[in-house]
């Protein structure tokens, strides 16, 4: 079977990166068992078309997300609101009555987290590529700024529908896996591992029930699996394109204070 | 106090205090649906711990063999009580802390709005057994026990019908145990807490050696009520104080209430970066959030490639990393510890003793570490169970073993009656002299 990871077209269209929170749809038509692997770049085209367009996509500035965290075995519940914005800032939010709150986001250059349990901290290294990866706003656009290389190595089932399985190599990070559904074209799970500072913590996440929101399809729920616990994120809004008070990415005091006591901040991401 | 904290916090050994009361209807027949609850919960349980625990082997356990031998006596069960305690019998097996089955009754209790007649009640009086004899250490401000004159220093001789005689019996059933200053404290304090507006009579050896009674009034446990998961109604507390000599202190009996607890957490530490020495009080803590310890952590240490211990679990190790703050304390710190430490108290206290951060005080701590989730079964049981192994920074395992205070101080009656406290005494005096010492190094 062909397994075509060079084959990369130069137009924007083809560089379509997928997400864990905030997925969009829409692949190919069904494809026979006999038909030859897709490229990862038409894989990527395909799902940015179904799930809105190129058009769509890059009408974007900035979007709010809010959505609830929930942790149903244990019975705990969290708030959860990302903001996101081009170029490549982004601000996520956490909060509940049992954590506390907890943020963490980047003004492009700086990845932080703040936790009222934790305390504030920079994020450094793999830990920071990682995070700068996953919440790129324009990454469903330039999947190829993100990752090495992008190959599908075969077909395998998940929650008994047939999936392309694509593996993708982050920039100096560990190898994901995406299993996008055969049929439907929709991102039905992603495997990876995080390296944090705490260890490597392995991650499964389940996409389920894709909804349309201001024009661009998203998984309404995100099934987590992590260490060992279950946790269900569901999607109650994505607003595009609105009003955001221009200090919502700026860096906290703490995290002023603590890249101060640190001299330099790290090099910016590559464009 | 703080033993609601410990309650959920803890291992089957508190199961006999859980089994209070509220668990009603313990006698009654189960019906068929019921019981098949009571096995589809057994079939949870049995494959929780198989498929989450974070030692594959189970310690060697045969756990299919021990599957085979139990599920016949679930399914044969006529009481909750008695299926009950065919899953107590089944986490018993592991022989670790944080394993235990707390009944619904108790969960549907403590949910209950907080009032007259409701569960939370207790009567202000913190004790420790030492040497066979109940003394009480502290009284909590505007408790019932403080209206009635109680003082610390105190022994107590009766509680109801309980005599504290009883306590040696205990004391040697436990002997050599690492959590036996917990059995045997919470078999007193158990008993000095209840339903609010419960009237508990309590016998006392005074000051002057005189026997007094005193009859209490049980009023709602100190701290701001706070729910975690399933539990409610856990009451959190944080006291933070300026000693003598400008020494800080810090106390909570629980790493729990993350949202106002560490706000008063920061702010104590802000206003002590100029004091001579810090003393983190963890004496009765019964333990809750790991991240909470990391982040108290963050305060005493500038590195940032610190951690205070690892976290084994079956797919990965996490490191509890240490993340300092801008500003970090660079005075002596002193941590007070005692068998009612419990889990993260000790994470924190062993942490901050490996990385030779801390002189610990007090007396050895519970050796009940490990990290552990309580989900809810089909029949409405909770179900805490381990999903983690935790050793410190320095390699060592403290489930089983606790943390050994480098300046042994247990509670001394003479002492709490002259309005001492030996534990907190030495750490005060340990800071001063330690502060006197480098300023004299520095004047030289």
């Amino acid at each position: 079977m062909r397994r075509d990871r060079n084959r990369l077209g130069p137009k924007p269209l083809r560089r379509a990166l997928l997400a864990v929170l905030l997925p969009v749809t829409g692949l190919f038509p069904a494809l026979a068992e006999e038909a030859p692997l897709p490229s990862a770049d038409a894989l990527f085209e395909r799902y940015v078309e179904a799930t809105g367009g190129r058009a769509a996509y890059e009408a974007v500035r900035n979007a709010v997300t809010e959505a609830t965290m929930e942790m149903p075995a244990q019975g705990i519940a969290m708030k959860v609101t990302i903001w996101v914005a081009r170029p490549n800032l982004s601000y996520a939010r956490t909060e509940s009555d049992v954590t506390g709150r907890i943020e963490k986001g980047t003004d492009g250059t700086v990845v932080w987290e703040k936790s009222v349990m934790t305390g504030p901290r920079v994020l450094e290294g793999q830990e920071r590529e990682d995070y700068l990866r996953e919440s790129a706003p324009d990454k469903f656009l330039r999947w190829r700024d993100y990752y090495e290389s992008g190959e599908v190595t075969g077909v395998e089932d998940v929650a008994g529908r047939p999936c392309w399985v694509l593996v993708l190599t982050p920039r100096g990070g560990k190898p994901q896996t995406v299993y996008v559904d055969r049929e439907s074209g929709l991102i039905s799970k992603v495997a990876m591992t995080l390296d944090t500072k705490m260890g490597s913590v392995p991650v499964e996440t389940w996409l389920e029930d894709y909804r349309e929101f201001e024009g661009i399809k998203s998984a309404l729920r995100a099934r987590t699996k992590v260490v060992g616990q279950e946790r269900v994120l569901t999607v109650t809004s994505i607003r595009r394109n609105v009003e955001i008070p221009p200090d919502r990415f700026a860096l906290p005091a703490e995290i002023q204070a603590l890249v101060a006591k640190r001299g330099a901040p790290p090099a910016a991401p590559a464009e | 106090m703080g033993r609601g904290i410990r309650a959920v916090v803890l291992a089957a050994l508190c199961a006999a205090v859980l089994a209070t009361p509220a668990e009603a209807g313990r006698g009654r027949k189960l019906t068929a649906a019921e019981r098949d609850l009571e096995v589809e919960s057994f079939d949870v349980v049995w494959t929780t711990i198989r498929d989450k625990h974070y030692d594959p082997a189970l310690g060697g356990l045969d756990w299919e063999a021990i599957g085979g031998e139990l599920r016949p006596r679930i399914e044969r069960a006529r009481t909750r009580a008695e299926a009950r305690g065919v899953l107590r019998d089944l986490v018993g097996r592991l022989r670790q802390s944080h394993f235990q089955i707390i009944p619904a009754e108790v969960l549907e209790d403590m949910a209950q709005e907080v009032g007259e007649g409701s569960a939370g009640g207790d009567a202000g009086i913190d004790a420790r057994v030492v040497g066979g004899k109940a003394l009480v250490t502290s009284v909590a401000k505007g408790s019932p026990a403080e209206r009635a004159g109680v003082l610390p220093g105190w022994e107590i001789l009766r509680i109801g019908k309980f005599r504290a005689a009883r306590l040696e019996r205990i004391a040697l059933e436990f002997e050599g145990r690492p959590h036996r200053e917990l059995v045997l404290a919470d078999a007193v304090l158990a008993r000095l807490s209840g339903r609010i507006g419960e009237r508990v009579t309590v016998r006392f050896r005074d000051g002057a050696g005189r026997p007094v009674r005193r009859d209490l009034v049980l009023a709602e446990t100190r701290g701001a009520r706070y729910r975690f998961g399933h539990v409610s109604n856990l009451h959190v507390w944080i006291e933070t104080k300026r000693l003598e000599g400008n020494v800080g202190y810090v106390a909570f009996n629980g790493f729990l209430d993350p949202a106002r607890v560490m706000p008063a957490f920061d702010e104590a530490m802000r206003s002590f970066l100029d004091a001579k020495g810090i003393v983190l009080d963890l004496r009765g803590n019964g333990g809750g959030m790991i991240p909470m310890a990391m982040g108290m952590a963050g305060w005493l240490i500038p590195e940032g490639d610190r951690y205070l211990g690892t976290l084994k679990l079956r797919e990965t190790e996490l490191k509890a990393i240490v993340s300092p703050r801008p500003e970090t304390f660079a005075g002596p710190v002193a941590v007070l510890v005692d068998g009612l430490s419990v889990s993260c108290a000790e994470v924190l206290a062993g942490g901050l003793q490996d990385l030779g951060r801390a002189r610990v005080f007090g007396t050895r701590t519970a050796g009940m570490v490990l990290g552990s989730s309580i989900e809810k079964l089909p029949s409405g049981d909770g179900f805490q169970y381990v999903f983690a192994g935790y050793v410190t920074s320095g390699g060592r395992k403290l489930e089983g073993a606790g943390v050994v205070p480098d300046v042994v101080a247990p509670p001394d009656r003479k002492a709490l009656l002259a309005g001492g406290d030996p534990a907190l005494d030495a750490a005060s005096s340990w800071i001063l002299r330690h502060g006197a010492e480098t300023g004299e190094k520095e004047n030289r």
